[in-house]
């Protein structure tokens, strides 16, 4: 196999622009200082206070990076052609710290190893083009977590759990490696963004395209390729499943925002925005409706996570104000997101498996995680007056104007099935708020929630809420 | 100027109120009431000051404020935007009032009682909130705002079958809602501001058809169907249903009994006095005069709506054993009347409806707080349980004659008016076939029979009581709660003017609007 002469250019530019790689280069710093010390079998708080250095640390350097991290889909090419808005790093960092902070202690230095280990993979995912560093990038994240779903414990529903996630995972990478040949064959270059017409047949682009889309499909969770969620999130202690709720899925989101972009794609007749809106509709309907068949808590979550995935693939096809509003339901998503698992984390302590009916009456026991976990999914619901609200309306403002302007009949009937979805989304969304107020508990003492959980949530459904009063602020328009 | 920011201070200051009231500690458990009865006695101050300050005789929005709320990247934006006119006014005086009887109501409230008063306090901002907002974004927060708030009132201090009411009268309320913001978002788009060259969610904007984009999906000259249906035409046809369901129009209305019945006296009484008004509200602020043209050819459409709610509703209310689910049915049937004199599309019925909307949030108030003074003295509404009431109760009879003969229609009460105003629009519209208005008197008819007979196998002949329950008369609290309504029914009754002089000017722009389409 020769490698193209393009090949060597890109890696020229690479040393050039290495300067754009610093925040992952200090996680990598950091991961191994992470396992020197896993050598020295070093126990306490130490490993868990060097992983959050780690992630400021990282949000620090990016903010000193010069390398400008906007958008821009005209100018050159290489590693900042597609890097996308800093925001996204940030969200990343975001849900890595707060999964670190309502960690639940003891955890060896490994789980801290693998934590950061996404953490970079995910980095790299939105920051690269190449063919090669994606690929690369995704094994970082994948690997790393079926490892952090097995556990480092001998539990056989979380193995079970891990075991089917990663047979799920590495098949979706490797049809997506098998497309890029493809694209590759076609276009000679490993370049996401390269321009240029094809030299292979529409139809080879065509199943290239769709076959790369896979394996960024199956990182945002979205259907048909959701079928490992429910089985990991149940089995998964709630931090970790809150971490790859998020995490991955705003790497994947990146991704597909990025294919969306290529010119080249475009012209080999892949109709993207078909192909997109039909894995968003099947995703926002199987997930709705899936959801509400669940009596277990975390289930009914991976469900809802594969029904925003849905509507986060419905932004990646519309114009008007895309970033502003995809940023914006990202950090929303985050936010509820990790309301709803923290409160889940605290009740997951007591008994391992949570129904919806362990739930009842703890709304009159509890008040304040039962608040915030009723905050968060009204939120999940998009109902005022939180912000989940505005990031739905957000959506749908968008893809009316996508339809009005286009006429193309995926975004009316998106509209309309988004919209569907969001009536029947309340019946398993408040599920939870109904157990926690309308029956009476049966034999719940009050539980202690630390002042620091506590805080956690008063500073994260002050958040929800601010965002619904003042969306603008964080748009800076 | 203070004058300037009256309606903010009306809508805000019970959610401050409300959250002030969660702030303080459990243990103040009669803390919470007085705080509720002052927010609602500095609003009905309030109410005096904008009364004095409005021009009946203006037409347009007054006391407006208006300023801009965020804007969202370039995608979209929006505007805090309140306004009064000659709609809304009756509906926020009835507002305040009513949530002051209700306050009153709530007084021996003492399970969870913090919860309860923040709710209800919450519920009162939305509740003026969504009468006096113009920018449509805006309506429809307070709108859903409501929803919440309501949910876990009735879900949490209702009777039995408490909780299937409170998901039933979510569910149906926000697909109603669904319904409305597709249109709204439908308008916000088809909307061009010359000036901003922005979209825009200002009603009185939308108003103007040179405020949008030629070609678009709402515009006035809109050539877009969808189903072979002009996409006008499904606009108004989503605005109906979705503000039907809360009106509640037949055959919508199932929701309205089970929540009726479930819910405790106040809610009730808010339910049927304030939340059912929206219904009527945003079909005039919204359906009627931003879709004119099609709410024309879907007159006969909402006419037979309308007679169908007049008669159905009244022959149910005939049949219920319960009192509050006659009642309940009373109010589906009184609703009908709205629809009617809103299709006539002529001043007096539109004119009418608005006045129907108000004596009926004073009537149904009224008669709910009537179900809920023998309710909290036996427990039991079945009406067969019940006679001769009247010589143990004679106070109390004589405010339950005067809400039933108001609620019948007898002149010289407030319910008169308002269905005198309507049939004399019906008769006289070109738009509705004489049939409907014909059947449609039918529903008096009905109304006369279960009004008299309830009076009449409560009231008169043997006394008895079936379930135990010490039977003393009107206490001094809900004598303060009855009396003050009844006076008001019978100055409305007496004294039409009083109100139609606000209402009128409304009437008139809308019927111009209406016509003015159908040329």
């Amino acid at each position: 196999l020769q490698l193209q002469p393009g090949t060597h250019n890109y890696l020229d530019q690479l040393s050039a622009t290495v300067s754009a790689y610093y925040p992952q280069i200090t996680l990598c710093v950091f991961i191994i200082a992470l396992v020197a010390c896993a050598f020295y079998k070093s126990t306490g708080s130490l490993p868990k206070y060097l992983a959050i250095a780690a992630v400021i640390a990282s949000t620090f350097v990016g903010f000193l990076n010069g390398v400008s991290m906007d958008f821009d889909s005209t100018s050159g090419t290489g590693t900042a052609v597609f890097a996308l808005p800093r925001s996204f790093s940030l969200l990343l960092n975001l849900a890595t710290l707060l999964t670190l902070l309502i960690t639940r202690a003891p955890q060896k230095t490994e789980y801290f190893i693998l934590i950061l280990s996404v953490l970079l993979g995910a980095q790299l995912l939105i920051v690269s083009d190449h063919f090669v560093m994606i690929v690369l990038g995704m094994e970082i994240l994948s690997l790393s977590s079926y490892v952090l779903v097995a556990g480092t414990v001998a539990d056989k529903r979380r193995a079970e759990a891990a075991w089917k996630f990663f047979i799920y995972g590495s098949t979706a990478t490797a049809i997506m490696i098998f497309g890029m040949s493809y694209l590759y064959g076609g276009t000679n270059s490993l370049i996401l963004g390269e321009t240029g017409a094809p030299t292979a047949p529409n139809s080879l682009m065509t199943i290239g395209g769709l076959m790369v889309l896979t394996g960024f499909l199956f990182k945002t969770t979205a259907a048909p390729l959701h079928l490992w969620a429910p089985d990991v999130y149940e089995a998964t202690p709630s931090p970790i499943v809150a971490f790859l709720s998020v995490v991955p899925k705003i790497a994947g989101i990146a991704l597909i925002l990025k294919l969306t972009f290529v010119q080249v794609l475009r012209i080999g007749g892949v109709h993207w925005s078909m192909a997109i809106s039909i894995a968003a509709v099947l995703s926002i309907a199987v997930g709705t409706l899936s959801a509400l068949a669940q009596k277990d808590v975390k289930r009914m979550m991976a469900y809802s996570s594969v029904a925003q995935a849905g509507f986060l693939l419905l932004i990646t096809l519309t114009s008007e104000g895309i970033f502003e509003l995809l940023n914006f339901y990202l950090l929303v998503f985050t936010v509820m997101n990790y309301v709803v698992f923290v409160v889940i984390n605290i009740y997951e302590q007591r008994k391992q498996s949570l129904q919806f009916s362990d739930f009842s009456g703890l709304g009159y026991t509890d008040i304040l995680p039962s608040i915030a976990i009723t905050i968060g999914l009204i939120s999940l619901v998009g109902l005022p007056p939180v912000a989940g609200f505005m990031a739905k309306l957000g959506v749908f403002v968008a893809l009316f104007y996508a339809y009005d302007t286009t006429q193309l009949p995926q975004f009316l009937i998106a509209f309309l099935i988004g919209l569907l979805a969001t009536v029947a989304s309340l019946f398993f969304y408040l599920k939870i708020p109904f157990y926690l107020y309308f029956r009476r508990s049966t034999e719940n003492q009050p539980l202690k929630t630390g002042l620091f959980t506590n805080l956690l949530l008063l500073i994260l459904v002050s958040i929800l809420v601010a965002l619904f009063f003042a969306p603008g602020v964080l748009m800076g328009r | 100027m203070m004058s300037q920011q009256l309606l903010s201070y009306l809508i805000f200051l019970p959610v401050a109120a409300a959250f002030v009231s969660l702030a303080l500690p459990s243990s103040q458990q009669a803390l919470y009431r007085w705080i509720a009865l002052a927010v609602s006695i500095v609003q009905m101050m309030i109410l005096v000051a904008v009364i004095n300050i409005y021009d009946p005789a203006a037409a347009g929005m007054q006391l407006v404020e208006r300023s801009n709320w965020f804007s969202f990247g370039s995608t979209f934006s929006a505007e805090y935007y309140v306004g009064l006119d000659g709609l809304s006014l009756p509906l926020v005086a009835l507002s305040v009032f009513v949530l002051l009887i209700a306050t009153l109501a709530s007084w021996n409230t003492t399970d969870r009682s913090k919860g309860y008063f923040a709710l209800l306090l919450i519920l009162n901002g939305a509740v003026i909130g969504t009468f006096t907002a113009l920018d449509l974004l805006l309506f429809y927060l307070f709108f859903e705002f409501m929803l919440l708030p309501m949910y876990f009132l009735i879900g949490i201090w209702g009777g039995p079958r408490r909780e299937y009411a409170s998901i039933k009268f979510f569910l149906y309320t926000l697909l109603g809602s669904i319904l409305i913001l597709l249109v709204i978002i439908g308008l916000y788009n088809s909307s061009a501001l010359s000036g901003a060259g922005g979209h825009t969610f200002s009603i009185t904007e939308l108003l103007n058809q040179d405020n949008y984009r030629t070609g678009s999906i709402f515009a006035a000259d809109s050539i877009w169907t969808i189903f072979g249906w002009p996409a006008r035409n499904w606009a108004f046809l989503f605005l109906l249903i979705g503000f039907g369901i809360k009106l509640p129009m037949v055959p919508l209305h199932t929701w309205l009994p089970d929540a009726h019945v479930e819910a405790s006296t106040p809610i009730s009484v808010v339910l049927a006095a304030l939340l059912l008004k929206i219904g009527g509200y945003g079909l005039l602020r919204m359906a009627y005069p931003l879709f004119p043209d099609a709410a024309s050819t879907m007159t006969i459409l909402v006419a037979v709506i309308g007679m169908l709610s007049i008669v159905y509703g009244a022959m149910n209310a005939l049949a219920s054993k319960d009192l509050k689910r006659l009642i309940a049915y009373s109010s589906v049937s009184h609703m009908g009347f709205i629809l009617l004199g809103i299709s006539s599309a002529t001043i007096e019925g539109v004119t009418g409806a608005i006045y129907q909307m108000t004596s009926h949030g004073l009537i149904s108030a009224m008669l709910f707080l009537i179900a809920g003074v023998l309710y909290d003295r036996t427990h039991d509404r079945t009406i067969a349980n019940y006679s001769g009431l009247a010589s143990k109760m004679p106070v109390y009879t004589t405010f339950v004659l005067v809400a039933f003969f108001a609620a019948l229609g007898l002149p010289g009460l407030s319910g008169f008016i308002g269905e005198v105003m309507v049939f004399l629009g019906a008769f006289r519209s070109d738009l509705i076939p004489a049939w409907i208005a014909m059947i449609s008197t039918g529903g008096l008819v009905f109304g006369a029979g279960y009004c008299l007979w309830t009076i009449q196998r409560m009231f008169f002949g043997p006394y008895s009581v079936r379930e135990p329950g010490e039977m003393i008369d009107v206490t001094t609290r809900e004598k303060l709660m009855l009396l003050p309504l009844a006076i008001l029914i019978l100055a409305l009754g007496i004294f039409p003017q009083l109100l139609i002089t606000f209402i009128n000017p409304y009437g008139i722009g809308l019927v111009e609007i209406l016509t003015r389409s159908i040329n």
